[in-house]
């Protein structure tokens, strides 16, 4: 199966940190989407974050399963009005490190409803590193044309987060 | 006076990005969004607290038993 992926835009944070990363009018032509996350929220301490897309009313859900150094976490389920798509640091963790997380969406086009498909690590010298992966739906028959992240207390100066648009031919 | 939260925003079609205030239901929703947060920390601190208690009560349980320190150990 012939893959191409193709960069549509990254944004990255000003001075002041950014409350939400927003990406409208996402090109339609792909057959899935691909969000590379590099960020750290401006919450003391460990925190969800959230991805929500055209519809912000209470249709998404989540599982994340994660842990970290020698403490595994019961598997954290969340539904509402966005999907938890990870556990990363903020001001608690590592001076100038962020956490690193991967959102894959397949068929974001489609009539069905959207699988939302994350993996993430958070380093913190103090306490270890976090891992864990997520899987989320978003119950809308509605082909997403925008997004946004969100996390407790906004996004961290230098917080980047590149959307690749992925045809797979054949699909 | 406290500055308005900020959206970062891009329009993939004309790559044009912006900064703009957040409106009072994004405000809603941040806020909702930091609540949960919180709550998701107390819960994990309180498990992980729960959990060195269980760990510490058995391990004093088996050196009672008179197994020793290396041997407690050697089953963590």
């Amino acid at each position: 199966m012939a893959l191409v992926m193709t960069p549509i835009y990254t944004q990255t944070v000003g001075a002041g940190g950014a409350s939400t990363i927003n990406f409208n009018n996402i090109p339609q032509h792909f057959t899935d989407l691909y969000f590379v996350c590099n960020y750290k929220s401006q919450y003391n301490g460990w925190a969800n974050s959230y991805i929500s897309f055209n519809d912000t009313s209470s249709i998404y859900s989540a599982t994340i399963s994660n842990s970290q150094a020698t403490n595994s976490f019961e598997n954290y389920r969340q539904s509402g009005n966005s999907a938890a798509v990870n556990g990363i640091g903020g001001s608690n963790v590592t001076a100038n490190t962020f956490s690193t997380t991967f959102i894959y969406i397949p068929n974001y086009t489609s009539s069905t409803f959207k699988q939302i498909i994350s993996d993430f690590t958070a380093e913190n010298n103090a306490d270890g590193t976090r891992l864990g992966m997520a899987a989320g739906l978003y119950r809308s028959t509605g082909a997403i044309t925008s997004a946004s992240f969100g996390v407790a207390m906004g996004w961290a100066q230098y917080s980047t987060i590149s959307l690749y648009g992925i045809i797979r031919s054949g699909a | 006076m406290t500055d308005t939260p900020k959206v970062l925003e891009v329009d993939c079609s004309t790559g044009v990005s912006v900064e703009r205030d957040m409106t009072a239901e994004e405000i809603a929703s941040m806020e909702a969004i930091r609540a949960e947060a919180e709550a998701r920390r107390a819960e994990e601190e309180a498990a992980a607290l729960a959990k060195a208690e269980a760990k510490a009560s058995a391990a004093a349980k088996l050196a009672a038993l008179g197994l020793t320190a290396e041997e407690i150990a050697a089953l963590a």
